[in-house]
């Protein structure tokens, strides 16, 4: 039972950051109109940049049993600017020309993997292959609610709960955000009403790029920092994605959760019955396989996710 | 009395295609001018081509004496033209009452007395503002459609097929309020239909066809003219 409720927790956890990624992405999708195959080394450069940002900000140290300080908040809010600029540079010199010759999605997202090799060449040419960590502190359980649960698991996942409500919140009720809305829903209607496509484009960069430093930076501290680290995790991202739907916030909240709450249950179950039979297996390794197995259903049962729209049909 | 808008020999098309053919019209300020003709004659592609949704390949469309051409849709729109389309004409997964601020977007202030002038144009709005425009019947869907349009106050609106697919009875109250709406905003409306009693509601009306104006007059004259009926109506017009 204990092993169940750490299972779930650990899933809890991970789905929170999954669900981070997922709506920077599906944002992204549905307004820019193509699969960003980039945004996970946005996640890597929004890690690394809080790293970087670590060791010259006050606040150093340890608080509330956390493994880092005050530092941390500071940081990763330089790390999330960093990620915004470095996004619209990539926007302002590439993709916006890409748009502008009336390039394919296809062909974006093709040009969004050129951009993932840069990106991560670059953070290998900076901080190279060595495996970091933002504290070396070795972190102890502690009791919440009775629930037995590492602070700086309860950090990531209150900061991402406060994240994905305030993008929401910023979504349903400001200006700009039901702007972007409308984008998704009806592109030529949005125009129609006075949407300046520019400008929605800018604030879906913002917006995706400040999911991509904070994500980034929340994934750092649950696993160790490697420039390969958003790469990897662009697939459950990107399952998630599909899985709600294209373009469907709630759709992304639910995909990141299950995937992350999957991933963790069924791979701990099967180790625990792996280990009862003495067998040597690190069932840990086939975590990705969880994800892709939920990509094949979905696909075959209902192309267009769970909340998605039918436009979105992957089949066709 | 200047025309609100004077589109001059148009050329427009999609890919290679062209679909309207050296087409010239005017509209004056509150008039209500309707555009009818079969399908495929390149009435609603003149709409999107007036609305900056389509670029045209010649010729010139001025609004109030100031050139439109190369001008963003956002631009046109805030300029005083609002367009609304046949199809998709709603934000489906939003409110209507977020449908209708997208519709004072450009505007910004007194969105909510706006909102009500529209709902006192069209009641039946007032009652589903929280509700997904998704989910409305057609009917309301139109109304809402015709709501957001009007919500920047436009010299010109540009309809598209406003009571297609609308039940008959409905036909006739939705071109009421049209000429309500018309009287009280002091708007222009250029209506593309193909309903008789949309004809019968406008001052003008133009015959298209095959992507050419083929004819054009005051509505009476309009519907008296012998190729008029035998072109569309297959001579069944009675007089207005």
């Amino acid at each position: 039972m204990t092993d169940l409720v750490d299972l779930l927790i650990s899933g809890l956890v991970y789905g929170s950051i999954i669900t981070v990624g997922a709506i920077g992405l599906t944002l992204m999708s549905d307004i820019l109109d193509f699969f960003n195959f980039a945004y996970g080394d946005f996640f890597t450069l929004g890690a690394f940049t809080t790293l970087a940002f670590l060791s010259v900000v006050p606040g150093q140290g340890t608080f509330a049993g956390l493994s880092f300080g005050w530092s941390m908040v500071l940081a990763v809010l330089l790390a999330a600017l960093v990620t915004v600029m470095v996004m619209l540079a990539f926007d302002y010199l590439f993709f916006r020309r890409l748009r502008n010759m009336g390039v394919s999605s296809l062909f974006m997202s093709i040009a969004s993997l050129g951009v993932s090799f840069i990106i991560r060449s670059i953070i290998f040419m900076i901080w190279g292959p060595k495996v970091r960590y933002y504290s070396s502190e070795v972190q102890l359980s502690k009791e919440f609610l009775g629930i037995s649960i590492r602070p700086d698991n309860l950090f990531i996942l209150l900061s991402s709960l406060l994240l994905v409500a305030a993008v929401y919140y910023f979504l349903k009720s400001s200006r700009i955000g039901k702007a972007l809305r409308s984008v998704s829903d009806n592109k030529a209607l949005a125009q129609a009403s006075g949407m300046q496509p520019s400008l929605m484009i800018m604030c879906t960069w913002i917006i995706c790029g400040i999911l991509a430093g904070v994500g980034g930076t929340l994934f750092g501290i649950q696993v160790q920092l490697n420039p390969n680290m958003g790469w990897n995790f662009l697939i459950p991202m990107f399952v998630a994605v599909i899985m709600g739907g294209i373009g469907s916030f709630w759709g992304a909240l639910i995909g990141g959760m299950t995937i992350g709450i999957t991933e963790e249950l069924v791979t701990g179950l099967i180790q625990n019955l792996v280990t009862a039979m003495e067998l040597q297996i690190n069932v840990s390794a086939y975590k990705p396989a969880v994800a892709f197995i939920f990509v094949i259903v979905i696909l075959l049962l209902r192309p267009y996710g769970l909340f998605g729209k039918p436009q979105f049909n992957l089949k066709r | 009395m200047s025309d609100i808008l004077k589109v001059n020999n148009l050329v427009a098309g999609y890919g290679v295609q062209d679909v309207i053919f050296d087409v010239s019209a005017t509209i004056g300020p509150g008039e209500i001018v309707a555009i009818i003709g079969p399908n495929g004659a390149g009435k609603s592609t003149l709409l999107k081509v007036i609305a900056g949704m389509l670029t045209p390949r010649n010729g010139n469309i001025l609004l109030k004496g100031s050139p439109l051409n190369g001008c963003h849709p956002w631009q046109i729109t805030s300029r005083g033209i609002s367009w609304v389309p046949q199809d998709d004409n709603v934000f489906a997964s939003m409110s209507v009452r977020d449908n209708l601020e997208m519709g004072a977007y450009l505007v910004r202030e007194n969105t909510s007395e706006r909102i009500e002038e529209v709902c006192d144009l069209f009641p039946q709005l007032k009652e589903r503002m929280g509700q997904l425009a998704g989910s409305l019947s057609g009917g309301q869907r139109q109304m809402l459609a015709i709501a957001r349009g009007l919500m920047t106050h436009p010299d010109l609106l540009l309809l598209d097929e406003p009571t297609a697919g609308l039940a008959p009875n409905l036909i006739y109250i939705m071109l009421e309020q049209i000429r309500e709406i018309t009287a009280r905003l002091k708007s222009s409306v250029l209506l593309v239909t193909q309903t008789l009693d949309a004809v019968r509601l406008s001052d003008r009306g133009y015959l298209m066809s095959a992507g050419k104006i083929r004819y054009e007059d005051s509505t009476d004259k309009f519907l008296a003219n012998q190729d008029v009926k035998e072109l569309y109506f297959g001579g069944r017009v009675s007089s207005p």
